[in-house]
């Protein structure tokens, strides 16, 4: 009996170890970013884990007044919500197809959900040249129709599971009552899929404001970039600001970090079911 | 089959014994609408394929011009000589870019550097993502935490996470060299250092993924039946031989699409190299798709470019095929997107 004691209180010590590890390993980088945007190049160099001097806001005026970060940020955020629109749009319009079994139905559907298994990368460079030749370089719509097509087959995936699961006799209550295909999908199924629209916009929003090569690719104009872009400025001058630096990145992850901790269920589903994607 | 004819039914599952007359009424209780559903074996099509194109035009415009289409083009332009301007004639140049591509040592060093990251994956970030999967797959208030804690790291900004591990790794002045230095280490060049560095950028991946794996490994240890594990419990195992005998079995399905998108994934790697060390020092840390991404906007080899394109394609393809076959084992046809699709559910 005391040998099992002795057992579970190594094993429960073990496992608390480990978690704590695995924790601080997981936080440290931004706790570090943290801690050295209050501090200036010289001490940020010279003793990394130095507390700094005094509290100061200094780097974090630099980066929001001398940078085009909130501008990036602000596009990302435009970008993300219209991309969002058109995914959910496209999404239900799929599925809905699929739901009153349109001919080819089921080829349809293989075709939109072909996506989840084509590397995105792989079409960057004929991409640019279809964006240029359709004069779509450096506009908002050119940027927010690729980042819904790149985006759309797991939504469609999604969306689809779930309309499936929606009773057919609503629809045929709408039928009786003279509702059309539209009012049928958007005022009787849309408000029913409100859980699954809610992963696809997290999972959409994830993806697009985190997004670093479209943009590099597609946004040539300052005024335009996105907050990936933004960052990437920060490395690219000569003389880096560190302490500047950091304070951007700690800016640019708080939206990211606000979502997930109020989203915390609608990600965890939807990463779950999202987890046949690459 | 049966079930989607039932629902696709209207009189079927509203009145199940109900009759043609009934069904022509509520046809026309439409009033001029289309009826688009189908009585089993008999179909009432009227103006489907109108009620088709209105709702799939803006879908399939869309995802075809941004993205079927390049990916068609890719191909088309991988058997092109081309320097990417828009006046310049396209020259067929037939296989001649994949004989270049498969010839050039720095392609060849680009998959070995694509084969890293997926030792990486099956080294690094399968054992320990597990293993915290384990951890905190009980639903307790701490747990909510930890769990938390592990995913953050996936959900920054790749830009964000490169640049920060890129300074913490910096020889002069990196917190890595400077805690390795604290327990007598010498400091290290970590991102210049031509064999090592491809390591060092793999495992700032694995730490950025072991977070999202963790929650789908959590996601299949709840999964796990929990009337065999009681059983397991009422017939004295003790928690390693449940995790050995019970768990792990019961999660073939969740290892799958683990392997399956580790595997595959490490072929598509780009942001992590692009961002921390854009194939540097000299072309060391090169993977498949930013040797692409150069060849096309540094060096205008646009044909070249999308030849390395289609090989990316070809491979994740054939690597997600071939695993879903030879993992596949026993199950029928048909049941692994059943079971996707009832994931999809939620």
């Amino acid at each position: 009996m005391k040998r099992t004691n002795v057992n579970k209180i190594a094993g429960v010590s073990l496992k608390i170890f480990g978690a704590s590890v695995w924790a601080g390993i997981s936080l440290f980088p931004l706790l570090f970013s943290l801690l050295s945007s209050f501090k200036n190049n010289t001490s940020i160099y010279r003793a990394p884990f130095s507390l700094p001097e005094k509290l100061t806001w200094e780097n974090y005026r630099y980066a929001v007044d001398s940078t085009i970060l909130l501008r990036g940020m602000w596009n990302s955020l435009v970008y993300s919500v219209l991309a969002i629109a058109l995914i959910i749009l496209m999404a239900l319009l799929v599925s809905y197809a699929y739901r009153i079994r349109v001919k080819g139905y089921k080829f349809i559907f293989l075709f939109f959900i072909a996506g989840m298994a084509l590397p995105i990368h792989a079409m960057l460079v004929p991409l640019a040249s279809i964006i240029n030749q359709l004069n779509l370089r450096n506009t908002l719509g050119g940027i927010v129709c690729v980042y819904a097509a790149t985006n759309l087959s797991l939504a469609v995936f999604l969306a689809n599971g779930y309309m499936k699961g929606i009773s057919m006799e609503l629809d045929e209550a709408a039928v009786m009552d003279g509702g059309g295909h539209l009012r049928i999908l958007f005022q009787i199924l849309l408000p029913l899929m409100k859980p699954v629209i809610a992963t696809i916009s997290i999972m959409t929003f994830l993806k697009v404001y985190n997004d670093l090569i479209f943009s590099m690719l597609l946004i040539s104009d300052k005024r335009k970039a996105t907050m990936s872009s933004a960052l990437m400025a920060f490395k690219s001058e000569y003389d880096i600001n560190y302490g500047g630096t950091f304070a951007a990145i700690c800016i640019s992850v708080l939206p990211i970090i606000l979502i997930y901790v109020v989203f915390q269920k609608q990600i965890e589903s939807g990463l779950a079911a999202g987890s046949v994607k690459g | 089959m049966k079930r989607q004819a039932k629902l696709a039914c209207l009189l079927q599952s509203s009145a199940p014994r109900s009759t043609a007359a009934f069904d022509t009424i509520s046809c026309s209780a439409k009033r001029g609408s289309v009826c688009f559903y189908e009585r089993r074996g008999e179909k009432v099509k009227k103006n489907k394929t109108g009620t088709a194109i209105i709702l799939l035009f803006i879908p399939v415009l869309v995802y075809s011009l941004f993205f079927v289409y390049p990916i068609g083009y890719t191909v088309y332009l991988s058997f092109m000589k081309w320097n990417g301007m828009a006046g310049v004639r396209k020259v067929f140049v037939g296989f001649q870019n994949y004989r270049t591509l498969f010839s050039q040592a720095v392609f060849r060093h680009s998959l070995g550097n694509a084969v890293v990251f997926m030792a990486v994956s099956l080294l690094v970030i399968f054992p320990i993502s597990f293993l915290l999967a384990l951890l905190v797959s009980k639903g307790t208030k701490i747990n909510s935490f930890l769990r938390t804690a592990y995913y953050i790291p996936t959900l920054l900004p790749m830009a964000a996470t490169g640049m920060m591990w890129m300074f913490m790794l910096a020889y002069n002045g990196g917190a890595v060299n400077e805690i390795l230095g604290f327990f007598g280490f010498p400091p290290h060049d970590w991102l210049g250092d031509t064999r090592g560095a491809i390591w060092v950028v793999a495992l700032v991946n694995a730490w950025m993924y072991i977070g999202s794996n963790m929650l789908i490994f959590v996601t299949g240890i709840t999964n796990v039946p929990s009337d065999i594990l009681e059983a397991a419990i009422v017939d004295g195992a003790d928690p390693l031989q449940r995790i050995i005998h019970i768990t792990i079995p019961n999660m073939k399905e969740t290892f799958k699409v683990f392997l399956t998108s580790a595997i595959a994934g490490s072929v598509k790697v780009f942001d992590i190299i692009y961002v921390m060390t854009d194939g540097g020092p000299g072309t060391a840390t090169d993977v498949p798709a930013t040797l692409m991404y150069d060849q096309a906007f540094l060096s205008g080899r646009f044909g070249y470019a999308s030849s390395i394109g289609v090989f990316i394609i070809f491979l994740s393809l054939l690597i997600t095929f071939a695993l879903n076959f030879f993992l596949d084992e026993k199950e029928e046809s048909g049941r692994g997107t059943e079971k996707l699709q009832r994931r999809g559910k939620l």
